[in-house]
């Protein structure tokens, strides 16, 4: 078969005149390549080299796109090697496919061999390589198989002079709407279209006409529109016809202003496209294209009106004949490469976000590590959001908060919600509650926090606070919510997230406590509450401290608190880790607290008290080892004054006790000292509840007059502390009776 | 493996082609390994590159006739279970063998090359036991051989395939191809004195793809068995068993398996060989000689000729295809096994691979001082 060939219009050169690195590498790999013949070069002088070749590339006998077993192609190597070399099809009629460049009309087909910046390329690029990749494309060109299933469609037109911000339309007819922003960025325009609740100024004189085609089967990239012809011509495909669309506008236009005509035109087109002819998935692209011609002179040149110079009047034209192509010829486009408005949705994609994204979240707490999970999650378009805090946004603040300086003076929960409503374009993603949770008196505002209560399906603790997060533990308005609570030791370098199960089987208030329990046993969390870092008075008052922890920390924990929340939310388990940070290695490990499989709680004398069978467990084998004797000690735990609740956790034995079959005499030694480490380790926050011993085997586990008398003399000396007395009796088979008087 | 391969080797003038199906078996179309200790020799080392392929049994091996160029190193390579001579190793054993009845016939005399010998008696033991063998063709001489040997033909005759029909157990929906057998017909072997490229074997092989690639083996057929075979088959009006998307080349590119005639330039070929490659050949089909580089001078005496390239060439430009020699491909500095995956919806599709990586890690490097 004849084949018909372009010829270069550049001259000839010889190889030996080549000099750019690229070209001479492509020559010595065309050489020792089996599959390449008769070699030509060209040269632009001081511009570019261009070698011309034969090359064959693995083809089967049968195929899709019209590739010869023979392709003369040539690659133009650029002098700066700044932009990728281009590798052209010489061959007259060279299949119009997928994974071309747009180049100018007649001039040969350019082959897109690449889609990574050619920047990143540069950095492994190989001649023989780029050879490969070459045949490559038309291998699989011939098999119609470069463009793969899970690959996007191909966009209609690729080349563009400037960008347009769009916001996304959800169905093809909807029109875009609000306003615009125009700039220049280098010379290229750059406009931004706002919707009107966000607009700030308008220097926007554009008139939108919106244009939705018929759905086209991808593959073809256009050159790019820039006339009114070219683009008329464009959109026939999709069976637009752009010329009537502008009549149309232009006649609707009489009745108004001539402010009106003095905007310029702004053609939206949405293309719908599908993969395959029969294809029935159909996707769309937008473009936007705006003439330099406003709709004054548009009609001038459409002969719907005729303008008088002397006084710039408009004169009506009757029974306007359609324009000649040569008048579209005369009336430039610009076209503008749409980027779609970050969103809700785009967020989701970008961030990989697959669940959550309707979860409703009431926040308390956006304080430094709160504020940044929050936007963290925000940029993830996760969940939904209530911000209760009532702090005020102050310098100091700058340091680790998520809020820039303008937000100085201002409530946190206000100007959060705003930022973030802003950022995703969704005025409902977030709504702020000034409020603090524990005092809040209002009557209006209790009552727009128990409705909001009512519709959310997590309680987010990030407060840092006991008081809140026991509060949300008990509280009534707070139950059927699942509740987890964030926060960080003093120093900043660890991390807890404490969550409670979908069945509210793991309270948060116990879940706290096991967490306490766990610094005791585990020795890599021994320094969880020492801090080494002195506080700093950011004001004048006593109360006007801040910590010194560095941004660093919280940007890291607040990154795991947003992919543990983003996770954790998802499961039915409860969830209590906590997450240490290494400063020597930067390395962060995590540590899942103990929960007890069984959580028991005896109600006794207006007083709750829960422990579970990981105490239970501990005495018993104390028990166990001592018997026949009995056998005991004091019982480690942690009292809730205000909820009368009270958490018995762990114990220690003392050294000298007294142990005899049918007696026992809890004694002192090394008990000081234990309690001290304890109190140290968990800051206070456990400490002696009271007394445990044993009873033999087959003997009841009723106290005995000797324990009666042992829990009036405890009573009479916590009740001077105010708290209740406890005695836990341990029988055989963790049998236990528990005896509590105040 | 997903889809069918076809694989020819540079062995110089010297056919082996292997097929891979997918269901796993391996059928091997004579075997020989012509490569020397000679510095400069480029053919590869055959059991090197099979073995790749191959870990075990062969479910067939055919050989189309006795001769060193299809039959070289037989004996060192395969496990006969004639001779335990021949036993030992790790040769690889023979499912089934296919061999013309000209090599059960041949007197030892003819049969120049050891290896052929040992071929001759291999087939003879296996006829003899019933089992493992294929003979084609029923000459009326191998029926008194049969009787000679006190071998009822009826016990034996279903081991005997004749030109013109399937080769039997073998088909698409089962192993994803069949063969059509061509060569040798019987009064070949009857009509005349024993003459061994009438007596080879050539068939079609159809593959079971979505566009049902074809490939003829031309084994070493001259240009009369050529007309015959073409006469033959129109008569019986079966041209469609002479169509090919592939065609292996009959003796190495000679200008004997088209014409008596060299001609000055491009052999002029019979007409029924003209119709053979011009009519019967599919688009952008693939014409393979298992040859020696093909030679700048046209007076070369042993093939491949020049002018019998040159016509090959045009009828490759005719079809939009392409000719291929086994020690150019992918070049004759370089020449490396021609892989061709018998794609479902592409058809044949020969392997080029790029050469830079490919061409080091597949052998091993030169000595190191």
């Amino acid at each position: 078969m004849e084949v018909e060939l372009l010829e270069l219009p550049v001259p000839k050169t010889s190889i030996e005149s080549l000099t750019i690195n690229k070209a001479i590498d492509f020559y010595n790999s065309l050489m020792k390549s089996p599959y390449c013949k008769s070699i030509n070069y060209y040269a632009v002088e001081d511009i570019c080299e261009i070698i011309c070749f034969d090359i064959e590339a693995e083809l089967g006998q049968y195929r899709v796109n019209d590739i010869r077993k023979i392709e003369r192609l040539c690659v133009q190597f650029w002098k700066d090697d700044d932009i990728i070399p281009f590798v052209y099809a010489l061959r007259k009629g060279f299949p119009k496919v997928k994974h071309r460049n747009s180049v100018f009309n007649n001039w040969p087909e350019c082959l897109c061999i690449y889609e990574t910046p050619y920047e990143e390329l540069k950095v492994t690029w190989t001649p023989n390589a780029f050879l490969e990749d070459i045949r490559n494309w038309l291998s699989k060109t011939a098999k119609d198989k470069l463009h793969q299933e899970d690959q996007q469609l191909e966009p209609f037109l690729l080349d563009f002079d400037g960008y347009v911000v769009l916001p996304r339309l959800i169905n093809n007819d909807d029109y875009l709407q609000g306003f615009i922003i125009n700039t220049t960025i280098d010379g290229k325009p750059f406009y931004y279209f706002r919707r009107e609740e966000y607009k700030i100024e308008s220097n926007s004189e554009l008139f939108v006409l919106s244009l939705v085609g018929q759905p086209q089967t991808h593959g073809i990239i256009n050159n790019k529109p820039r006339t009114l012809s070219d683009l008329n011509d464009f959109l026939v495909n999709a069976q637009i016809n752009l010329v009537d669309s502008c009549i149309g506008i232009l006649k609707n236009i009489k009745e108004k202003n001539s402010k009106e005509l003095e905007k310029f035109l702004l053609i939206n087109v949405i293309l719908p496209k599908k993969r395959y002819e029969n294809s029935s998935d159909i996707t769309t692209d937008q473009y936007v294209f705006h003439t330099n011609d406003t709709l004054k002179t548009l009609g001038e040149k459409f002969g719907i009106w005729e303008i008088f110079k002397e006084n710039n009047y408009v004169a009506y034209i009757l029974n306007p004949s359609t324009p000649e192509k040569k008048q579209l010829e005369t009336i430039s486009v610009c076209s503008l490469k749409p980027l779609i408005e970050f969103d809700k949705y785009l967020a989701q994609i970008l961030n990989n976000t697959t669940s959550g994204q309707d979860i409703n979240f009431f926040t308390i707490g956006l304080g430094a590590l709160g504020s940044q999970v929050f936007m963290n999650l925000c940029r993830s378009g996760f969940g939904r959001w209530t911000l209760i805090d009532d702090d005020l946004f102050m310098p100091h603040n700058l340091a680790r908060h998520a809020l820039k300086k303008d937000a100085i003076g201002k409530y946190k929960v206000n100007e959060l919600s705003n930022q973030a409503n802003y950022l995703i374009n969704d005025n409902t993603f977030s709504y702020p509650i000034v409020a603090n949770i524990l005092r809040e008196k209002r009557v209006d505002t209790l009552e727009k926090i128990n409705k909001i209560l009512q519709l959310s399906d997590i309680v987010l603790d990030m407060s840092a606070s006991i008081g809140v997060s026991r509060m949300i533990a008990n509280d009534k308005r707070f139950e059927n919510k699942r509740k987890i609570s964030l926060f960080l030791n003093p120093n900043g370098t660890q991390l807890v997230i404490l969550g409670e199960d979908y069945e509210f089987k793991y309270k948060l208030d116990y879940l706290e406590v096991c967490y306490y329990r766990e610094l005791l046993t585990n020795s890599n969390l021994i320094d969880h509450f020492k801090s080494d870092l002195n506080e700093v008075r950011y004001s004048t008052s006593c109360r006007d401290i801040s910590s010194r922890i560095p941004q660093e920390n919280i940007s890291i924990f607040a990154a795991i608190s947003a992919s543990a929340l983003k996770k954790d939310v998802c499961r039915k388990e409860a969830v209590a880790s906590i997450w240490k940070f290494d400063e020597t290695n930067y390395t962060t490990c995590n540590t899942t607290v103990r929960l007890g499989e069984e959580i028991i709680i005896v109600k006794n004398n207006n007083w709750e008290i829960i422990y579970d069978d990981i105490l239970l467990e501990k005495i018993s084998i104390q028990r166990e080892k001592k018997l026949p004797n009995e056998t005991g000690g004091i019982l480690i735990g942690s009292f809730d004054m205000e909820r009368k609740k009270l958490f018995i956790l762990d114990t220690i034995i003392p050294k000298d006790n007294l142990e005899f079959p049918a007696s026992f005499f809890r004694g002192i030694d090394g008990l000081k000292d234990e309690l001290s480490r304890i109190k140290k380790i968990t800051a206070n926050m456990l400490t002696y509840v009271g007394e445990w011993h044993s009873h033999p085997n087959n003997c009841s586990i009723k106290p005995s007059e000797a324990d009666l008398e042992l829990l009036s003399w405890l009573s009479n000396n916590m009740s001077v502390e105010g708290l209740p007395a406890i005695m836990l009796i341990l029988g055989e088979n963790q049998k236990h009776t528990i005896k509590i008087k105040i | 493996m997903n889809k069918h391969q076809l694989k020819f080797y540079p062995l110089g003038n010297a056919d082996t082609s292997l097929i891979l199906l997918k269901n796993g078996k391996k059928i091997l179309f004579d075997y020989a390994n012509m490569k020397t200790d000679a510095k400069d020799d480029k053919r590869i080392d055959l059991p090197t590159e099979l073995n790749k392929d191959v870990k075990n049994d062969y479910d067939v091996v055919i050989f189309s006739h006795a001769d060193e160029d299809h039959v070289n190193g037989f004996s060192d390579y395969f496990f006969l279970e004639h001779n335990e001579d021949f036993q030992k190793g790790s040769r690889k054993k023979i499912k089934d063998l296919w061999v013309p009845a000209a090599i059960i016939l041949q007197p030892d005399k003819d049969i120049k090359h050891d290896d052929g010998k040992l071929l001759k008696k291999e087939a003879k033991y296996r006829l003899k036991n019933k089992k493992g063998v294929k003979i084609f063709s029923k000459p009326d001489k191998l029926k008194d051989w049969l009787e000679s040997e006190n071998i009822k033909y009826d016990d034996v005759k279903h081991l005997l395939v004749n030109a013109g029909e399937n080769v039997p157990g073998w088909s698409k929906e089962n192993d994803g191809i069949e063969f059509f057998v061509h060569s040798p017909f019987s009064e070949h072997i009857d009509d005349r004195d024993i003459e061994r490229n009438t007596a080879c074997i050539i068939m079609q092989a159809i593959f079971d793809n979505d566009v049902n690639t074809k490939v003829v083996f031309g084994a070493d057929g001259v240009w009369d068995v050529w007309n015959d075979i073409v006469d033959i088959t129109k008569y019986y009006k079966k041209e469609e068993k002479l169509e090919w998307d592939i065609f292996h080349i009959s003796h190495h590119t000679s200008y004997k398996a088209l014409n008596s005639e060299k001609g000055k330039t491009k052999t002029k070929p019979t007409e029924q060989i003209e119709w053979l490659f011009e009519k019967q050949g599919k688009k952008q089909g693939l014409l393979v000689s298992p040859s020696d580089v093909i030679p700048n001078s046209y007076d070369d005496i042993q093939p491949p000729h020049k002018q019998a390239a040159n016509y090959y060439e045009a009828v490759a430009n005719k079809i939009e295809g392409e000719y291929k020699v086994t020690m150019e491909f992918p070049s004759k500095d370089k020449p490396d096994v021609m892989v061709i995956n018998i794609e479902d919806e592409s058809g044949a599709t020969l392997e080029k691979a790029s050469t830079s990586f490919g061409f080091v890690t597949n052998r091993p490097a030169p000595k190191a001082g």
